[in-house]
């Protein structure tokens, strides 16, 4: 598209945000959030109001006064540099006229948001709050933007990518530079638009990694298994920062939507900003398509999501635990051989499976569906299947794009705890009961072994009605419990010996 | 080599430093620098030499990748019928499995074991060494030497090289004069004495089964049960533990091997009807 084109400088830079959405504050000013939130119509709003949220904790008034205010938005314009300048123009364009800047490309983005947040140096901490303050826009925020939109479309400036997703950008642009840290300091090469305030420190095509400012810790136990009852997950409590128990009784279990958990490992800032994302990606995929997004795809989503910030400290290990309802099949589903081990997850990657049996199956059982080379036989398949898919789905998916399929996962640092205890009794055939006292004991066992894992336990469990949420559990409790049992059953045999 | 210093043979080195007393006598090549023991506790290292820079060097940082036999999965744990012993057998080089069929029990006497985790070479060596000692002591006292003695002995080793780049998990195990005797020994010099341990890079996973399944007035055949089990539960999921389970029970008229069961024919016995 002729507009597409024209929005696409000669000057934009490979990078950026993509690599940079890390703790670091240069890449936060950056367009970090911005990049993160590609796919999100939102785009253009969250530069500008996430900053003044960062500042004061509140997200929502000041950024729906800072989204239209022209004054802001004729600052400098890094952005510009960085080749996203097509993405905020809807919210530039008119605003450029008022550019003292001399820039005469409309395209380029001179009401870049980012001056503010460049000017003043950010801590890792604020770059945090800001990331938290951009998903709570409120809808009067994304409806002005909506109204500048139309605005603009009626002025006749082609808006073409301003509702589009964005997430193809990034795979134009060259992963080389991405996280890397750059000695290039202010040899950005752009005509300076900027004001004085920017800090030499931000380089053309890459950020300066800031150090963080302590090292964060992965210490967990989470776990999830499948069995005829649904998907069972459980995790302890504890937010660890390298020998600080953060938080006693943080939750590493987020709902994602009715039929869909998540359970976090790994930086917890990361993953709870994750869910939130992914949460709000698929409520849009209901809205629009009338049904929820299988857990499959859910996890391909968030996977892709992920990618673009591969090789920087972006640290999220999740799993998702679902229940896919019945709702007609939107394609062919693919499961594990005959014999379902523990754990071994297949890679669901593009490669076609192995030709397995043919089934036409029904819920719940082990379905094998035949993949063959050609797409259109698989289609063939789908079509005569018409049985709807219901049933549990566990799918593990990392940052560092590993996404996996399978029936037993364990993830953290107290995971081979917990492995072999449940190696030991998680069957497809356990009650609930059963499974839920396995999921605890493995827990337990893992905190009573790891340093970063302890507190309490959480356990839920998701079922064709949805998620349910056991209630937590101190395991303090269950040691001394267990100490007592032991007491007792010296005793006892004590005294059957000695009887 | 024990005969040549209960003999009282005055060594070279010895002699050499009453002539030359300010020598760098520490560090020289001497002819009997094979022997070590609770007079001359020093190994000779030829001029120059410095192990710990070189092994230094042998991690990814320096750019050379030497891979160390490190993998395997030992447990033992103490309990009223004296002490269990459960190992893996498999030895790993990186990523090529040296032997699926490694002894990592060395039997020091009739009534102490010794396991062996971390570098191969290392425990093989210091535990005969500590063998050695153990005879020696049991020649000259008349009375066998205890657990904990035994286990100081290596850990004094240990220390002597600290640094060096020594790797040995060891857990010394016996019965002697105060009952069932379990230490563990780090190259680091660490001694533990304990009622249960597991060591090498399957311990984890061997951990969460026996913490689970431990009760201290357990039955003998329960107690080699757990024992099985949390090896194979640990083979099942590190990468470098595999092969089979040597089991010994340690009891109070010496040791006696249980059992060398397959873990993969274990593996598919426990989970039969799992999934």
């Amino acid at each position: 598209m002729k507009g597409r084109n024209r929005r696409t400088t000669p000057k934009r830079s490979p990078v950026l945000a993509r690599g940079n959405f890390s703790r670091s504050t240069t890449s936060v000013q950056k367009h970090g959030i911005l990049k993160t939130h590609s796919k999100c119509h939102v785009l253009g709003v969250c530069r500008a109001p996430v900053d003044q949220a960062a500042v004061m904790g509140h997200g929502r008034r000041q950024s729906e006064q800072h989204l239209l205010d022209p004054e802001r938005l004729s600052t400098t314009s890094t952005a510009s540099r960085h080749g996203l300048e097509h993405r905020y123009r809807t919210r530039t364009t008119e605003p450029s006229a008022t550019l003292s800047g001399t820039e005469s490309n409309p395209m380029k983005l001179s009401g870049a948001a980012s001056s503010p947040w460049v000017e003043t140096p950010r801590n890792a901490d604020a770059a945090w709050v800001k990331k938290r303050s951009f998903l709570w826009l409120s809808d009067t925020c994304r409806l002005r933007l909506r109204q500048t939109a139309h605005t603009l479309q009626n002025a006749g400036l082609p808006d073409i990518l301003v509702w589009q997703v964005q997430e193809a950008g990034y795979l134009d642009e060259s992963p080389i530079q991405f996280g890397q840290i750059s000695t290039m300091q202010s040899s950005s090469g752009i005509p300076s638009q900027e004001t004085s305030s920017l800090p030499e420190s931000l380089p053309f095509t890459s950020s300066q990694a800031v150090p963080l400012p302590f090292p964060m810790a992965h210490g967990t136990t989470t776990l999830a298994f499948m069995f005829q009852g649904g998907v069972l997950a459980a995790a302890d409590t504890r937010s660890s920062c390298s020998g600080l128990v953060a938080c006693p009784a943080s939750q590493k279990i987020l709902p994602i939507h009715s039929h869909l958990v998540g359970t976090t490992s790994g930086t917890s800032a990361d993953c709870a900003l994750w869910k939130r994302i992914l949460s709000r990606e698929l409520r849009l995929y209901q809205l629009r398509y009338g049904r929820r997004l299988s857990t499959r795809g859910a996890a391909k989503l968030l996977s892709h999501m992920l990618h673009p910030f591969k090789g920087t400290e972006l640290c999220v290990a999740a799993t998702l635990c679902g229940w896919d309802g019945g709702e007609p099949d939107d394609g062919c589903r693919d499961h594990e051989g005959s014999e379902m081990e523990h754990g071994e997850g297949r890679e669901t990657t593009k490669t076609p499976k192995a030709h397995l049996e043919k089934t036409a199956g029904a819920s719940g059982e082990k379905v094998s569906v035949s993949k063959t080379q050609s797409s259109s036989f698989t289609k063939q398949q789908c079509s005569r299947r018409k049985i709807s898919f219901s049933g549990p789905s566990l799918f593990y998916v990392c940052s560092d794009g590993t996404r996996l399929e399978g029936s037993l996962f364990s993830v953290g640092s107290g995971s081979p705890y917990a492995y072999s205890i449940l190696d030991q009794g998680v069957q497809w055939g356990l009650t609930v009961e059963e499974a839920t006292s396995i999921a605890r004991e493995a827990v337990y066992r893992a905190t009573h072994r790891d340093a970063y894992s302890g507190n309490s336990v959480d356990v839920y469990h998701v079922t064709s009605k949805g998620w349910t949420r056991r209630t937590r559990e101190d395991l303090k409790e269950e040691y001394y419990r267990e100490k007592e049992r032991q007491r007792l059953e010296r005793e006892r045999r004590g005294k059957t010996l000695s009887g | 080599m024990a005969l040549f210093e209960v003999s009282g043979f005055k060594p070279y080195s010895e002699v050499r430093a009453q002539i030359l007393p300010f020598g760098q006598t520490r560090l020289v090549d001497r002819p009997n620098h094979y022997t070590f023991n609770t007079k001359t506790q020093e190994f000779a290292v030829p001029l120059g030499e410095d192990p710990s820079g070189f092994l230094k060097s042998c991690n990814h940082d320096g750019g050379v990748c030497i891979d160390l036999n490190h993998g395997t999965t030992t447990l033992a744990f103490k309990f009223r019928h004296g002490v269990i012993v459960a190992v893996d057998s498999r030895a790993s080089a990186g990523n090529y499995l040296a032997s699926k069929d490694a002894n990592k029990v060395i039997e020091i006497n009739s009534y102490l074991l010794g396991t062996m985790s971390g570098s191969a070479a290392d425990c093989q060596h210091w535990e005969r060494l500590l063998a050695k000692e153990c005879r020696l002591y049991r020649l000259r006292n008349g009375h066998r030497i205890s657990v904990a003695a035994a286990s100081k002995l290596l850990s004094n080793m240990m220390l002597g090289y600290r640094g060096m780049g020594l790797s040995m998990g060891s857990m010394i195990c016996g019965w002697d004069k105060q009952g069932p005797g379990l230490y563990y020994v780090d190259d680091n010099g660490t001694r533990f004495s304990g009622h249960m341990f597991s060591t090498g890079c399957g311990n984890s996973y061997a951990y969460g089964v026996v913490d689970s399944g431990y009760r201290e007035d357990m039955t003998v055949e329960e107690a080699y049960e757990l024992g099985r089990r949390g090896i194979v539960h640990a083979t099942h999921r590190d990468a470098y533990s595999g092969g089979v389970v040597n089991m010994y029970h340690m009891r109070e008229d010496g040791w006696i091997k249980v059992c060398k069961d397959d873990v993969s024919e274990l593996i598919h016995r426990y989970k039969e009807g799992m999934f």
